[in-house]
């Protein structure tokens, strides 16, 4: 699916707002200020998931998930590899780089709640701005390798489905982290949600 | 004619903001990337700027630091999503004159008129 360019210019704009809002409330959790990159997105179909996120998979990937339901439903996660989630968690505990190796119950901890105030921020912006309500399932967080994430996608859903896929980077302490943010959505629900973001500038002078 | 230049890669915020001031006797230019924002501020000398931070290829830091060098008297308005308070402080330190949050509200943005261009 080919977004026009007045879409891929509002959508990028709305998660540049959500993941602003996101930063904020994670640089108030760390008393550190949080420097952001310019979030890259595309809509594509969930076979080609694999190709994209290939560059950023090790042996492992951890994805912190929620699912939404309303208008317009879906699965969000965010999604980590193994080198980020333990850099990542090393920086908001405040301990020395390197001391997390592996993923133990506070990575986890730290993970979700990183994973959480992401997708809420995200999500609760999309639906400020686009009207629509969603209620959210608790997050949730797994830890395994990218192919058998994508297989998983494809499990109980008959519907076309694509992903919103944003690349997002940001830098915390002077050290770089890496990820994606991807928005697993059925035909009809994309439908609806760009049929709510051509009326976006509309209904944000509203507001 | 007062002029502004608005500063944003994207063209729905320029759009809103153009909307939210009004029409009235201002003249808007418009840049998505800081180069073209540098042309446009030398050549028409601006009386007020509104500029946004998290731009690909010169980002609005730079940007406000170039502005600053060409006119330093140049009122220039930060526009960003980025609401976290050490950004607000870093952009004031920097010389903005003000710094309004994303998504816009037309309070905000008819304040900042009867300030710079009334």
């Amino acid at each position: 699916m080919i977004l026009t360019q007045l879409q891929h210019d509002y959508l990028t704009e709305l998660i540049n707002i959500g993941f602003s809002r996101a930063a904020n409330a994670l640089s108030e959790l760390t008393g550190d200020r949080i420097l952001l990159e310019v979030p890259k997105i595309d809509i594509i179909p969930i076979e080609h998931l694999a190709l994209k996120l290939n560059p950023l998979a090790e042996d492992e990937i951890t994805t912190v998930h929620q699912l939404f339901k309303g208008e317009v439903s879906g699965d969000a996660m965010l999604i980590l590899n193994k080198s980020g989630t333990l850099l990542l968690t090393d920086l908001l505990t405040e301990s020395e780089v390197g001391t997390h190796s592996e993923f133990s119950s506070s990575v986890r901890e730290v993970i979700i709640e990183v994973g959480n105030i992401i997708l809420n921020s995200c999500l609760g912006m999309f639906g400020n701005l686009l009207k629509v309500h969603f209620t959210f399932s608790v997050p949730e967080m797994r830890i395994r390798a990218l192919e058998d994430m994508i297989i998983s996608l494809n499990l109980n859903s008959d519907e076309i489905r694509y992903a919103l896929l944003v690349f997002m980077g940001f830098k915390l302490k002077e050290s770089a982290i890496q990820g994606h943010l991807v928005i697993i959505l059925g035909v009809n629900s994309l439908d609806k949600m760009l049929k709510k973001v051509d009326d976006l500038e509309k209904v944000m002078l509203e507001e | 004619m007062k002029k502004i230049l608005i500063v944003d890669d994207s063209g729905l915020s320029r759009n809103i903001l153009k909307k939210l001031i009004g029409v009235g006797s201002i003249e808007f230019l418009e840049a998505s990337e800081g180069f073209a924002a540098l042309e446009l501020f030398s050549v028409h000398q601006p009386d007020l700027v509104t500029l946004d931070l998290n731009m690909s290829g010169m980002n609005g830091y730079e940007v406000l630091e170039n502005f600053r060098k060409i006119n330093p008297a140049t009122p220039i308005i930060v526009c960003s999503a980025d609401i976290q308070q050490g950004t607000r402080d870093l952009v004031l330190k920097m010389g903005a004159k003000g710094f309004i949050s994303k998504p816009f509200k037309q309070d905000d943005i008819s304040n900042m008129i009867d300030q710079f261009i009334k």
